[in-house]
């Protein structure tokens, strides 16, 4: 099957088997790949459980770690490792609220996990270094995805899969080998406990790799095609054998934080809705992959249907990106470059989103005071752009060298979103929570939040968060402590919106920073006003890549063809319901299924995507067919909200972020959320009361069985 | 018939060029924009037109950095390209910068960290210029 390897394995950790599922031209053709397969594939996993009221035993299994549960197979299973911090509240699930119904528990076996690549995936095509991590989200209830880039993806294709779906719960810590076609569990005791880097360079030295002293892919860069075949580095295992790459959690997911991360390498984060935690609670330590055979197209590795065609369009890409602005403003600045212009919009979020500016401190954290810091770039799989940064920095006891620089969104949520504006320090911490493990959207948004509860009087065990703003030594301490649910970290360690609901008081809801359980990245929705419909209205909760509503408003993305045509008004709300609907079918395949990163992938259209599709599959997709897939998969995902209670209740953004702020550059400025809204619901086909789409939208697009079982839920109360 | 802000360069010269002029002894943004030490051309088309900023040359009494109109031997560190009502709109603030600069409706050529350590200077502009506008006897001319 040209674009892909037509197989997907099947891993059951309980019973340590495995299978493989081919991938079928029909469901490629119609899911892509990328989440859009995931999301197909969790969905075939679940629904028998659904249709039949669920495995009783699930809910038991993963309730709790400290052995409650009967069964001394469950008992051996649940028994906490040594140096694993208190278990999480054993009425966890209640305390997702509605969204903690229905099967399967997010912490527990029956939950598939799966990693996923997409038809461009190992290709020649920059910018398509993309793979995805799914599972239903023990921090939202939901669906629940990361997107990460780095060169995992490539090799797992090169491995021979296009997908793996992990299932079960090992007796023991383990991790995943997938050695040129070959999958072995292997023990994995020796590694918990390790943080992501240590695990990450431990694992690829173990299989043969010299581990560099930055951790990442060495050679840390594009890999230039004719040299994909051969040996990557040197090894001790011999020539030939190239460097293994690594998904790996640290102590916050061991401890089922359940915003815990998987970190690939040091600089590429699987970081939302807790699929770190998903890892930790089925003992899958990390995930190894070492493929044979180079690009696409190539006689030892999978076919293309046109690989001539697609060596010319990389060519042209690679040229565009030389010059187009946004991908060299890129790779010469970093995504930091977004403090720089946030703080000219009012994109930036200060004081737990209560502050539109903050005097001359946010030019502390941009790109000017970022340079003192900077030693190299570095890049992912063949990607032209080279948008991730090294840093060399020493602060609160830690000395950074030629590191993995922490980008805009964890200089932003952990920085003025808490009135930091230490950069050493803010490096430092980025640095401290991919070790550990941690998403540093939700960890920067949950801090905000109880450092406001604190102030107010709300947070029991608050007196250690008086006058917590500003304070870097105080945060970094906080990261340790939710990584390994110590003290008052076991209450931060479920995320601001569990801690809001445990609060119990109405006044606790009103500063909250989240959508359906996912705290909002650093991107305020009253500076661009279609951040605030995509965010309300994401498959997984508040988030800005989940379509391309960041890049048609933020980064210049433009496909007309497609319906995604911005204004550039950015605080207009007119029409931006429509705009909605158009970045999330675009998006989905875009984004999502084909897996295209949008920052680099800015510089493409529509229609240019669709040919690089039928480039590499053959499939003769039209643009017409690609939005349908786009569409089918974001309303498969949205479906499955709707199974766990998930209603148009909540497609609304907290007050906090609501609330008109009295200057910077989105003062005043309040999105007309309910009105975007209104012509988003109408577009989608989605009942505006009960935030379900209509059956025969469901069923229009091959979602029928979805349509049956949401139909067969009670609405939400 | 060209229907556009300005209707010929002396205009722009009046409006834009005489809002550089002004900033140059503004104590908000002059002294971050003479901090970059960069010399800055911006070249504006419908009305054809320059203007220089030069804030790596000493300045001249009174002022933190000097301003040129029209071509002059000076060599730009950045160079911007736009249209004169893309730079007219942009000094309100009602550009989406990236999107701009993604679409090729501003064109800028040299170090983009150096362009970027501009921006803070810039943020007052967008108060400043329609002011300025108004100060002059043009406000027809400011964007709501």
């Amino acid at each position: 099957m040209n674009g892909y390897r037509g197989r997907i394995l099947k891993v059951d950790l309980s019973a340590g088997v495995f299978s493989e599922t081919p991938l079928t031209p029909d469901v490629a053709r119609k899911f892509v790949g990328g989440s859009g397969l995931a999301a197909h594939l969790f969905f075939e996993e679940i629904a028998p459980g659904l249709e039949t009221g669920g495995p009783r035993t699930s809910v038991a299994q993963g309730s709790s770690r400290s052995g409650e549960v009967a069964g001394e197979a469950h008992a051996a299973a649940n028994a906490p490792t040594p140096g694993a911090g208190p278990a999480p509240d054993a009425d966890y699930l209640a305390a997702l609220g509605p969204a903690g119904r229905g099967y399967p528990d997010p912490l527990g076996p029956d939950n598939p996990f799966i990693l996923a690549t997409g038809p461009l995936t190992g290709t020649r095509i920059p910018c398509a270094p993309r793979f995805t991590v799914s599972a239903r989200s023990p921090l939202t209830g939901i669906w629940g995805e990361a997107n990460v880039g780095g060169f995992f993806g490539p090799e797992l294709k090169f491995a021979g899969y296009d997908a793996v779906v992990v299932t079960g719960r090992a007796a023991r810590p383990v991790y995943l080998l997938i050695d040129r076609g070959k999958p072995s569990l292997e023990p994995a005791d020796d590694l918990w406990g390790r943080d992501t880097y240590e695990t990450n360079d431990l694992l690829a030295e173990r299989h043969g790799a010299r581990a560099s002293s930055s951790g990442t892919a060495a050679p840390d860069g594009a890999v230039p095609p004719e040299e994909a075949t051969s040996a990557v580095g040197a090894t001790s295992a011999g020539p030939g054998l190239r460097r293994p790459q690594v998904l790996a959690i640290g102590p916050a997911g061991e401890n089922l934080v359940r915003f815990a991360a998987a970190v690939h390498g040091k600089h590429h984060v699987a970081g939302r809705t807790g699929m770190g935690a998903v890892m930790g609670s089925k003992n899958l330590k990390a995930v190894v992959v070492r493929g044979a055979g180079g690009l696409g197209g190539r006689p030892d590795t999978f076919p293309l249907a046109d690989p001539d065609r697609l060596k010319d369009m990389a060519t042209v890409f690679i040229a565009r990106a030389k010059e187009n602005m946004v991908t060299r403003s890129l790779g010469e600045a970093g995504t930091i470059m977004g403090m720089d212009l946030g703080a000219l919009i009012g994109d930036v979020p200060i004081r737990n989103w209560s502050l539109g500016a903050w005097g001359d401190e946010l030019e502390k954290v941009g790109v000017g005071g970022y340079c003192n810091h900077l030693t190299s770039e570095g890049t992912c799989f063949l990607c032209p752009v080279g948008c991730k940064r090294k840093v060399t920095v020493e602060a609160l006891g830690h000395s950074l060298i030629n590191a993995a620089g922490a980008d805009y969104e964890t200089l932003g949520c952990l920085g003025p979103n808490l009135l930091i504006s230490d950069l050493p320090a803010l490096l430092v911490a980025g640095e401290v929570a991919n070790r550990l493990g941690l998403d540093t959207i939700t960890a920067g948004g949950t801090l905000a939040y109880a450092y406001e509860a604190a102030d107010k009087g709300l947070l029991d065990g608050g007196e250690r968060l008086k006058d917590a703003w500003g304070q870097a030594a105080l945060m970094l301490e906080l990261l340790e402590d939710m990584a390994y649910r110590r003290g008052l970290g076991n209450d931060l360690a479920d995320g601001s919106a569990i801690l809001a609901r445990r609060i119990g008081k109405p006044e606790a809801l009103e500063f909250l920073s989240t959508v359906k359980g996912l705290e909002a990245p650093a991107h305020d929705p009253r500076a661009v006003h279609g951040m605030a419909v995509a965010y309300a209205t994401s498959t997984r909760g508040a988030c800005h890549m989940n379509s391309l509503m960041y890049g048609a408003e933020h980064a210049g993305v433009s496909a007309p063809e497609a319906g995604v045509d911005s204004d550039g008004l950015q605080q207009s709300s007119a029409g931006k319901g429509l705009l909605n609907k158009a970045v999330q079918d675009l998006g989905s395949v875009f984004g999502q299924a084909a897996i295209l990163c949008q920052l680099g992938g800015n510089m493409y259209s529509g229609d240019e995507l669709v040919a690089m599709l039928n480039a590499s599959t053959g499939l003769g997709y039209t643009l017409a067919e690609v939005l349908e897939c786009g569409a089918r998969i974001w309303h498969l995902k949205r479906g499955i909200g709707n199974l766990y209670g998930m209603g148009s209740r909540d497609d609304r953004l907290p007050p906090r972020l609501l609330m008109p702020l009295d200057d910077g550059g989105a003062a005043g400025s309040t999105p007309d959320l309910e009105g975007m809204l209104a012509e988003w619901y109408e577009a989608r086909g989605i009942d505006p009361k009960t935030g379900r789409a209509k059956p025969e939208v469901l069923k229009g697009l091959g979602l029928g069985r979805l349509a049956d079982l949401v139909a067969a839920r009670a609405l939400p109360r | 018939m060209r229907v556009g802000v300005f209707k010929d360069a002396a205009e722009l010269y009046q409006c834009v060029g005489g809002f550089f002029k002004e900033a140059t002894k503004d104590p908000e943004m002059a002294p971050k924009i003479a901090a970059s030490k960069l010399v800055i051309r911006f070249n504006y088309t419908d009305p054809e037109s320059t203007i220089t900023v030069d804030a790596k040359n000493p300045p001249a009494a009174g002022q933190y950095f000097n301003i040129f109109e029209g071509p002059n031997d000076l060599t730009p560190d950045v160079d911007m390209s736009m249209t004169a009502d893309i730079a007219h709109r942009f000094w309100h603030g009602k550009v989406n910068l990236v999107q701009a600069l993604a679409k090729g409706e501003m064109k800028a050529k040299g170090p983009i960290p150096a362009i970027l350590k501009l921006l803070p200077a810039i943020k007052p502009a967008y108060r400043l210029y329609p002011e300025f506008l108004q100060k002059i006897g043009k406000g027809d001319k400011v964007v709501a």
